[in-house]
């Protein structure tokens, strides 16, 4: 199926519009130019309604005219005209739907519709409308080929399930598998059909018991399966739940528990209080050098060296040390004298000298307490008088070095505190717990889910064999009966026909995924200019469950919601589309409404070459600014261009005055690189001032 | 042994309240040492000694009204203290015999302490932000380090 062209009345901004699209197969694309908020997505929407009615609505969307008012008759006309090649021969039709409702209404009126051959001969109306259409345009394929970027973006972001999801949902729907999945429900019953039929001809009560087990496996098999998915889908949110709520731990951890801060705060405390006792102690010892000795020997150095000199003199002299008596003293318990005479006081000699040294002891100590005192003072002040090495200078020194050291470790600790403190302020209460508590229990309904999984998945097997078993059961006893021979036949060819459908829809899934998962990267990697030798991104892929994944250098899996660029993941969902598009089968035109948001440079320009390359008709909704950069490739590919322009854009975007204020898109020829009256606007809301000014 | 130990030391009235100021251990308040760089009275007393003496200050004289700023037994505890005293006199008077007569002694001592108190308090007062504990500290450094030799002098 290919649009020729489409005309919209009274829907909602587009009133009159028409547009023609582009048949050439070498310029297949048609470009429909208009800034924001100037009708690309109501035409992508009112497209969608025209070809599959109310259905292609948004929940509570209406048509109507933005200018009707309360009670007015609002009528709306969509008219699409498109080709559909069968067997060699085009044919062409009209179709033509109308919706007419009173504006405010609670009732929602629902749309009519006509459909046209264009014949030679003239138009023929052709009865069944809805039914045609599926044919030339099944439903199903709407979301596939009438899409935008940010729609688009869903195969990748969300939750994993809903991505997969999606994924299979689209496949599926693309590939027909739907039918296939009927034919082999519809196989089952002629299945239990027959058996039916057997056990009633046979009478026999064993086959009969053998029937019912069978149809009660019939039954329960599915449950299961059922109730397996359901868990696996479970298990497979839990992890992402887990690894995220993991991520929030190891986040929360890295900003740090509070008990650790407040232990390492109250830590740090501490040391400061024992470096500021440290200071009053450090202050204590320099203040100590102002009243020490070594301060008084050096700041009373010559006074002190005058009175040391005087004692020194006595010393000399002998006056110091008084040592005269204890040593006369002493003698005189002895015989004889230091000099060797004798001191017997039993000889004239002796008693002469021991009365002279008597003499000797009592005037030594009449002479004096004062030398007494002064030879105290002279042992007792040898150390302030000396002359010695001054060392006042460096005590002091080292006092004051040790002093600032301290000064600079108090100081340390001083910003410690407070960057704790800081911190402590940052981090809430419960932070780690919750996410811990968070994760945890993440964790426990995990491994709740994960042995329910095994056991069901434990029963369905066993379940299988049994039906296994029933079943030549079955046919053992069905064979034993005369009458039960032909339905057998029936049996088993009803049997084998399952195998062979369920075998195809097998084969289909893997084999059309496969298919659509090769030529994905193969777009994808076009899009972004992949090389094969060195670049970041190596391939892309759907895999066996249907999640489309990314992987880098050395087979490393990618995110593409989180380790792609927002260019590329968008660049990853059109490969996607038009792979599933191409692969398909179903010739119709790709619509995409703003498919190049946050792409620029090359990947821009290739995505529309590789999107171009890929579709039968391609029709593109963009703005200025996507239309930017890529001007070359749409001169040699857009066939049809046209730009749709929201008058009430004057006079802050407009340059010229549209003389009109009505809520409806005004239409021009201009293609992606030409202006005229009705849609020269200016670049930034700064030119504006500038024209108002002026 | 002290010679003073029967003696008091007293200072002119005029300094009781910078004595206050600058001495630590007063009732009610903490010990500062940057702030009160003297434990006890008898230590900024030796000090005011000191500096005066370090500076070639004559001893002054003729205190007028005083008060008792310690008793001379506080000397006791550090035992050199009374030792530099008497060696102080004598070098004073190039009299050995003044030993014999605390009184002069202390009259001398006392008036180097007199003759230093004012250049104490003149460093206190012009310490600006400076704690007085390093202002002082400074400043003896600068009596004490060894002049270095001017231009012009044998080398």
């Amino acid at each position: 199926m290919r649009l020729v062209k489409a005309r919209f009345d009274g829907f909602r901004l587009l009133n009159g519009v028409e547009i023609a699209f582009s048949l050439d197969p070498t310029r297949n694309i048609t470009v429909i130019r208009a800034a924001n908020e100037s009708g690309k997505t109501t035409m992508l929407t009112a497209l969608q309604w025209c070809l599959f009615g109310e259905e292609a609505l948004p929940a509570g969307y209406s048509p109507q005219s933005m200018d009707l008012t309360t009670g007015q008759l609002s009528e709306t006309v969509g008219e699409v005209v498109y080709e559909v090649a069968s067997k060699g021969v085009t044919r062409k039709y009209r179709l033509i739907r109308s919706l007419t409702e009173q504006v405010g209404s609670p009732v929602r009126s629902k749309s009519s519709t006509q459909l046209y051959e264009m014949l030679p001969t003239g138009a023929k109306e052709i009865p069944n409308v809805e039914a045609h259409l599926a044919v030339h345009m099944p439903s199903d394929l709407r979301e596939v080929f009438f899409t935008d970027g940010d729609r688009a973006l869903s195969f990748i972001e969300g939750l994993r399930t809903d991505q997969q999801r999606r994924v299979k949902r689209a496949i599926e729907q693309l590939m027909g598998l739907p039918m296939l999945e009927e034919a082999v429900e519809h196989v089952k019953k002629v299945e239990r059909d027959v058996r039916a039929k057997a056990d009633a001809a046979t009478s026999n009560d064993e086959l009969k018991r053998t029937r019912a087990a069978l149809e009660a496996l019939e039954t329960t098999i599915p449950e299961l399966e059922g109730r397996l998915q359901t868990t696996t889908d479970e298990i497979a949110n839990l992890n992402d739940l887990y690894g995220k709520a993991d991520r929030e731990l190891q986040e929360a951890l890295k900003r740090g528990n509070r008990d650790e801060i407040a232990g390492e705060l109250r830590r740090i405390q501490k040391e400061r209080a024992a470096s500021e006792k440290r200071i009053r102690d450090a202050e204590g010892r320099q203040a100590g050098l102002l009243s020490n000795k070594a301060f008084a020997r050096e700041m009373l150095g010559g006074k002190l060296r005058a009175a040391g000199r005087l004692l020194d003199d006595l010393r000399k002299k002998g006056a110091i040390p008084n040592k005269t008596i204890p040593i006369l003293e002493d003698r005189l318990q002895h015989s004889d004298c230091i000099c060797g005479e004798s001191l017997d006081e039993h000889t004239p000699e002796g008693a002469r000298r021991r009365r002279r040294i008597g003499q000797l002891i009592e005037e030594s100590r009449d002479a004096d307490a004062l030398k007494a005192k002064v030879s105290d003072l002279y042992f007792e002040g040898r150390e302030l008088f000396s002359a010695g090495a001054a060392t006042w200078i460096s005590d002091y020194t080292g006092a004051f070095s040790d002093r600032n050291t301290e000064q600079h470790t108090y100081e340390e600790l001083g910003r410690a505190e407070a960057e704790l403190e800081a911190k402590l302020d940052k981090v809430k209460d419960d932070n780690v717990q919750q996410a811990r508590e968070m994760r945890d229990t993440y964790r426990e309904r995990l491994d709740e889910k994960i042995p329910l999984a095994g056991r069901l998945d434990q029963q369905i097997r066993q379940h299988r064999e049994q039906r296994v078993d029933l079943e030549k059961r079955f046919q053992t006893l069905s064979a034993r009966e005369e009458k039960g021979r032909r339905f057998t036949c029936e049996l088993t060819a009803a049997r084998d026909m399952r195998g062979v459908v369920e075998r195809a829809l097998e084969i289909m899934k893997t084999r059309e995924v496969q298919a659509v998962s090769l030529k994905m990267n193969e777009y994808f990697l076009r899009m972004i200019g992949a090389h094969p030798d060195n670049a970041l991104i190596q391939r892309a892929e759907i895999t066996s469950e249907f999640r489309i994944a990314v992987y880098g250098r050395n087979e490393r899996m990618l995110d593409p919601s989180m380790d792609l660029n927002g260019a590329s993941r968008r660049a990853l969902t059109i490969a996607f589309v038009l792979a599933l598009t191409e692969v398909s089968g179903v010739e119709a035109p790709n619509v995409i409404d703003t498919p190049l948001g946050m792409m620029s440079g090359f990947v821009k320009t290739e995505v529309v070459r590789v999107a171009s390359d890929a579709s039968a008709q391609l029709i593109l909704f963009l703005t200025h600014d996507e239309i930017n950069g890529c001007e070359a490739i749409l001169d040699a590919r857009a066939g049809e261009v046209t730009t749709i322009t929201n008058p009430l854009h004057f006079p802050r975007i407009l340059k010229n005055d549209p003389g009109t204020t009505a809520a409806q898109a005004l239409q021009c020829g201009c293609d992606h690189r030409s202006v005229c009256s009705v849609c020269d606007r200016y670049p930034s809301a700064a030119d504006a001032d500038e024209r108002e000014a002026a | 042994m002290n010679p003073f130990a029967g003696s008091d030391i007293m200072v002119p009235e005029d300094y009781r309240e910078h004595f206050d100021a600058f001495v630590q251990k007063k009732e009610g308040r903490a010990a500062q040492p940057v702030h009160q760089p003297f434990a006890r009275n008898i230590d900024m007393w030796f000090f005011a000694i000191c500096l005066a003496v370090k500076k070639g200050l004559t001893p002054a004289g003729n205190p007028g009204k005083t008060y008792k700023a310690a008793e001379g037994v506080v000397l006791n505890s550090d035992p050199w203290r009374p030792t530099a005293l008497t060696l102080l006199a004598i070098g004073e008077t190039d009299d050995i015999t003044i030993v014999d007569r605390p009184g002069d002694m202390l009259r001398i001592a006392n008036g180097y302490a007199l003759a230093g108190l004012p250049e104490l308090l003149a460093l206190l007062q012009e310490r600006e932000g400076d704690t007085a504990l390093d202002y002082l500290s400074e400043n003896v450094e600068q009596l004490l380090r060894p002049a270095r030799p001017t231009a012009g002098a044998a080398v």
